[in-house]
């Protein structure tokens, strides 16, 4: 009978010690899997965060800064002074999108547009006084050029569930809640007026996107305009023209860069850029997005790695632990197999069969063992370390699998070689003589 | 023509003891040899030494006129002798039929069957026999394997006389029917009795008898 024979009937007659061992490499196999998939997982994600947030930078125009308002003019009040420095252009726009490393480019003005519905009515709130002179309520809405870098969006507070974001080519497109549409019955692509008390209009918006998020936030504001379902988002053409403004003139615009890394450089190569050279900007960075987004990933991420040497650390060492007390307990069955001749190798080669015909199985048990914890552990970890991150996918790939087995199994040879060592170093006669 | 043939061997146990002070013999094959002596005087060491389980201080032992030592001892314990255990040493998650399958590829029943175990006891968990019965594996394991020596350390020990008497028959026809060379080391005087030349080990010396 050679030692394949003998492994197989070891491993089928001795039930006990092979229940616990396919447990132990299951148990070992899948938390590895569980840490590597979701280490990957967080990776990925961050990854996506660096890709989608990374870092900003803020330019404004210098406001405060009083010798940019001229002598000023008198009026009936007194004397007004107008900002007479550099607004933030289209051409500006255009010079810095082309700046390597530049992701995107946004402005938006929270509550640059109050809006009271003409033809779709809001969440009232404690008080209804109606300022608007028989419209109802206004709520304000956030005027953006890309709705998508908007922050809110960004931190996955608020989710596009329907159509799409407002592009910088957008006019009178509108974003509502999912909560504000199933009120009024709306959906993409469907028009819906409002009037603007500032500059006494009504403007009629197309629906282009309806997003998730606010379902759960609060209702009980005093007014309609304190609750978050009623807000939503317009693009930055329709306010220009609502307000008559005849070309682009922003107050502050927001950069997306693809890295925080080269925030400093990509800064200098914008304020030298001959449309910017002699503007009256203030310009600021500003990492914090990233940094509060990717820095709970990226400990996450640190966490899984740790979890995942410990794993393979503590695996190594229970196996060994295991196998050795076990083959030590097989030491009187060696000295047997090498009185009948048998050779040392050949007994290290059962012992290894042996562990090889459980670990297989196991494999294949931990693969589906690990595959549906391994998403809720995951979204279980994110929810408890990064709760502004959303959408992290884990699944365990063939790359883990591959990492997994392809660590576990040396693991395993070695620690079969070690505890085989336990019970082949002496001559046959010493063993059968000690075990007697 | 000696098969087995052994020359001053000396072995001291832990550096201190001289279990055997220069042991000689020789053995034939067609004969049962018996080696008496007291508890402890080494014959189970001389036993493991001619069986190459374990190797002398210093001596030579020669099989077929082949230095063991130079051939190899497990050559020597998978091709010329085979072992019977007073422990019996039987491999205890297999079956008896599979313990005789150790030591030769053919099939173990006629064997295990000629030395008085029925199919179905050949086929049981070997811990579930009695213990003549897992002598009598030992000793079919032992014939199975076609080695021309047999080595036996107290195989009647543990049975009481009527099977002890079997073993020793098993043991004699072993000899000199299948022209094996049979060396029993033994307290039984009743096997001594029996073999063809009788040893008596005797602080650390070995002398016939």
């Amino acid at each position: 009978m050679n030692f394949l024979g003998r492994a197989i009937r070891y491993c089928w007659r001795q039930k006990i010690r092979s229940a616990i061992l396919l447990l132990v490499f299951t148990l070992l196999a899948s938390s590895a899997l569980i840490a590597l998939s979701v280490g990957h997982a967080v990776a990925k994600g961050a990854n996506v965060v660096k890709q989608t947030v990374g870092a900003s930078i803020r330019i404004e125009i210098d406001s405060g800064n009083s010798g940019l308002y001229g002598s000023g003019a008198e009026n009936e009040w007194g004397t007004a002074y107008q900002y007479q420095g550099d607004y933030i252009t289209q051409e500006v726009i255009d010079a810095i999108a082309k700046v390597d490393g530049v992701v995107d480019c946004s402005a938006e003005s929270e509550g640059g547009y109050w809006g009271a519905g003409v033809n779709f009515a809001y969440f009232t709130g404690a008080f209804n006084i109606d300022f608007t002179g028989g419209y109802g309520q206004s709520v304000p809405y956030t005027v953006t050029l890309n709705s998508e870098l908007s922050a809110n969006f960004l931190n996955g507070t608020y989710t596009l569930e329907e159509g799409r974001h407002i592009r910088p080519d957008d006019s009178y497109a509108v974003l509502i809640s999912r909560e504000l549409a199933d009120k009024n019955g709306l959906s993409v692509g469907d028009g819906i007026t409002m009037y603007d008390l500032d500059s006494d209009s009504e403007n009629t918006f197309e629906i282009v996107g309806i997003f998730g998020g606010t379902e759960g936030m609060s209702k009980d504001a005093m007014m309609a305009d304190g609750i978050p379902a009623n807000q939503g988002y317009i693009d930055m053409n329709s306010y220009n023209e609502i307000f008559h403004r005849e070309a682009m003139a922003l107050g502050s615009l927001d950069v997306y860069l693809s890295s925080a890394e080269n925030i400093q450089k990509i800064l200098h190569t914008i304020q030298n850029l001959p449309e910017l050279q002699g503007k009256t900007f203030i310009y600021s960075t500003d990492t914090e997005n990233f940094a509060r987004i990717s820095h709970p990933l990226s400990s996450l991420q640190a966490m899984m790695d740790a979890a995942v040497i410990g794993i393979a650390m503590a695996s190594a060492a229970i196996i060994a632990l295991l196998l050795i007390l076990w083959t030590r307990s097989r030491k009187k069955e060696a000295g047997i197999l090498l009185a009948v001749g048998r050779s040392k190798g050949e007994i290290v080669l059962q012992f290894l069969a042996e562990n090889i015909l459980l670990a297989i199985p196991s494999a294949a048990a931990s693969f589906a063992l690990a595959a549906l914890p391994a998403e809720k552990v995951g979204a279980y970890l994110v929810r408890q370390t990064a709760s502004g991150v959303t959408g992290l996918a884990v699944a365990i790939h063939a790359a883990d699998m591959a990492a997994v087995y392809g660590v576990g199994a040396p693991v395993l040879i070695l620690s079969v070689l070690l505890s085989a060592v336990t019970a082949i170093r002496w001559k046959p006669g010493v063993i059968l003589s000690q075990m007697d | 023509m000696s098969i087995l043939t052994f020359s001053d061997l000396k072995y001291t146990y832990d550096g201190k003891q001289n279990v055997l002070r220069g042991v000689s013999g020789q053995m034939e094959q067609g004969k049962l040899y018996a080696i008496l002596g007291p508890s402890g005087c080494g014959k189970t060491t001389l036993l493991s030494l001619i069986g190459g389980l374990d190797s002398p201080t210093s001596g030579q032992i020669y099989f077929d006129g082949q230095d063991i030592a130079k051939t190899g001892l497990s050559d020597h314990r998978k091709n010329h002798v085979a072992f019977i255990f007073q422990a019996y040493n039987l491999i205890d998650y297999l079956t008896p039929a599979e313990n005789v399958s150790l030591t030769s590829k053919l099939p173990p029943l006629p064997i295990l069957e000629r030395l008085g175990l029925t199919k179905e006891e050949a086929r049981r968990n070997v811990l579930k026999l009695s213990g003549g019965q897992q002598q009598r594996v030992a000793i079919a394991r032992a014939l199975a394997s076609e080695a021309p020596v047999i080595l036996a350390d107290e195989p009647t020990g543990n049975l009481d006389e009527d099977t002890a008497q079997d073993i020793t028959d098993i043991l004699k026809e072993s000899a000199h029917k299948m022209n094996k060379c049979v060396v029993v080391v033994t307290h039984s005087n009743a096997l001594a009795k029996q073999a063809d030349v009788v040893f008596r080990l005797k602080k650390g010396l070995l002398s016939l008898e």
